[in-house]
């Protein structure tokens, strides 16, 4: 291993530590650093170490901009790993666009977006929404009761979803939207309309803390997991850790990773999580997409020796790694990548265990307007 | 056709670029398929005639271009427009409105914005043609009742009947010999001009011997 005489490669780092999405934006920065640590003590590329310049953007989707710019006005900058909400990402995306920088967004998100400046890790909903979706329909029953954080993903999702349900024959018997810093008595008026309306299941968008209070006062409202599910696209492992595994139980997420996977890929990855950061609870999908894209730069870096934007993306188009949740690779055609796509449901324990899974990854579909019940059906699917 | 309909039926859209080939093109052309449009480049415009286009990009400069214009005179249809222009220029400006684009996408081409473009061509293309069609919709109802009218005081003038008895005797002849009333009413109206014609052009030619008999 070199003694780290030249300079390092500088990365810019935009997770939130503090604010509404904190949980969840500092798995992922944990993910990515877990990564950086790897590349690091493997001795860096080309003998030079990456080096994360970390800042906290508090939740504030003007506070991305703001900070992006900060970043890629170094000339040492050029690629952003970072953003957890939608909007946060709408931010920063011209300002990588005018600098011609990359930015790798380690989140599922509502699709209908490609940019040349962007690699997208998360899922789309044809990734993540469809298989939901059929495996609710033929389980729980039709009667869909929506409830979503006010802002754009959860707008989109159900939009996305309620198209599926009528396309099963099924009915959305409500659409609520809460304020994205809702506190446990502002799901109160919503907890009584599902006690009436009695659905079959509810389909939550809501993100960040306000997702433990919703899970929690559903719970307390004598809600039961086992008999009517949440199911949700972004509940993870460390907001089930953070509400506790009886508000916890029964409900159901649909994800491309889940952290009790098996496999040698993900029992390395959480062996190393675990010793640097003491514990696995924070370990997330988000978590592991934003390590497994530090990896494919990485990889990418390796060929290009230059951080700039058109040699990278020219190498990670349709580049591949042997992620935690098995092979992804990213799609040439749109920048988003090739998924597993996976549906658990939280046991008395807490963990979550898997119910089922696409025997393959999912090429991705951003611009899936329609979705259609049998899109899925070209992918098998293995039931636990 | 509603604004879900214009979303939903996106990748069913057959969309063709005429525009030279380019780094646009190339862009414009990779997002259609990301889109999942059915989308492909030609250039230059083809001389045959292809597949009914839905949808055409075409691009837009100082010059007229005469392939493009050729090639939009035989499509069965008009296709939807969509102007590609890199200047803003009143030359272009101008081209762009006697080609009678329902939109423009400025250039360079970026992803962002094609979508939104395509939806609202789409949209009004769609209501220009709905409008199109109601115009000529209503211009027959027009004719068709003057026509109706026009018969009717034939036959109450020949047979000194009302309006009423005239509109039956017309729908009851439409219905015996299995035509519309229109067409019956028409059939009147001609008749009548031939009848009249008939008896006033040996009148005219009969003139001057009337004449010299009466004197």
């Amino acid at each position: 291993m070199k003694g780290y005489t030249d300079k390092p490669w500088s990365v810019g780092i935009l997770f939130s530590q503090t604010g509404v999405t904190a949980i969840i934006e500092q798995s992922q920065l944990n993910g990515a650093l877990l990564a950086i640590d790897e590349i690091n003590e493997a001795g860096g590329i080309e003998g030079r170490p990456i080096d994360p310049v970390i800042l906290d953007p508090q939740s504030e989707p003007a506070r991305y901009r703001e900070l992006a710019e900060q970043l890629l006005a170094d000339p040492d900058i050029n690629v952003i790993f970072g953003c957890y909400m939608s909007s946060s990402r709408k931010e920063v995306l011209p300002v990588v666009e005018r600098h011609n920088g990359l930015l790798f967004y380690p989140t599922l998100y509502e699709g209908f977006e490609y940019s040349p400046n962007v690699i997208y890790g998360g899922a789309a909903p044809n990734q993540n929404s469809l298989p939901l979706a059929m495996y609710l329909m033929e389980n729980y029953g039709s009667r869909f009761y929506f409830v979503g954080s006010d802002y754009i993903y959860p707008r989109e999702s159900n939009r996305v979803m309620r198209n599926i349900v009528r396309q099963g024959g099924g009915e959305v018997v409500a659409e609520e939207y809460v304020d994205l810093n809702a506190g446990p008595e502002d799901f109160q008026a919503i907890l009584e309309d599902i006690a009436r309306v009695e659905p079959d299941v509810i389909f939550s968008t809501v993100v960040g803390t306000g997702t433990v209070n919703f899970y929690r006062a559903y719970h307390a409202s004598g809600g039961d997991g086992r008999k009517r599910p949440i199911a949700s696209l972004t509940t993870n492992e460390a907001e089930v850790a953070a509400m506790g595994p009886e508000a916890a139980l029964g409900h159901i997420t649909a994800a491309p990773y889940f952290r009790n996977l098996p496999g040698e890929a993900n029992s390395v990855f959480l062996e190393r999580y675990r010793a640097k950061f003491g514990e696995v609870r924070t370990v997330t999908s988000c978590c592991e997409a934003a390590y497994f894209q530090v990896h494919l730069f990485a990889n990418a870096l390796r060929l290009t020796g230059t951080t700039s934007a058109d040699p990278l993306r020219r190498v990670l188009r349709g580049a591949e790694y042997e992620a935690p949740q098995g092979r992804i690779k990213i799609d040439p055609d749109n920048n988003h990548t090739y998924l597993q796509s996976r549906i658990a449901r939280v046991t008395v324990d807490g963990e979550y265990r898997l119910e089922r899974e696409a025997t393959r990854p999912i090429k991705p579909d951003p611009y899936l307007a329609v979705p259609a019940l049998n899109d899925w059906a070209n992918a098998p699917i293995r039931k636990e | 056709m509603d604004n879900e309909d214009i979303i939903q039926r996106l990748r069913g859209l057959n969309v063709l670029v005429l525009h030279p080939r380019d780094g646009d093109a190339e862009e414009l052309l990779q997002q259609l398929m990301r889109i999942g449009c059915r989308a492909q480049a030609i250039w230059p415009p083809p001389r045959m005639s292809t597949e009914q286009v839905d949808l055409a990009f075409v691009e837009v400069r100082e010059k007229p271009s005469e392939v493009t214009a050729d090639f939009l005179k035989r499509q069965q249809e008009r296709p939807t427009l969509i102007g590609l222009a890199g200047y803003e220029s009143p030359s272009v400006l101008h081209n762009l409105i006697d080609l009678g684009v329902d939109g423009v996408l400025p250039k360079p081409v970026r992803p962002y914005g094609v979508l939104s473009s395509i939806v609202n061509a789409r949209r009004i293309w769609q209501e220009g043609r709905k409008k199109e069609k109601l115009i000529t919709k209503l211009k027959s109802k027009v004719e068709n009742s003057q026509k109706l009218n026009e018969a009717k005081l034939v036959l109450m003038r020949i047979h000194g009947i009302e309006e009423e008895q005239a509109y039956r005797a017309i729908r009851h002849q439409a219905m015996e010999c299995r035509k519309t009333v229109t067409e019956i009413a028409q059939s009147i109206i001609e008749s009548n001009a031939l009848l009249h014609n008939l008896v006033v052009r040996p009148k005219a030619g009969d003139e001057s011997v009337d004449e010299s008999g009466r004197d």
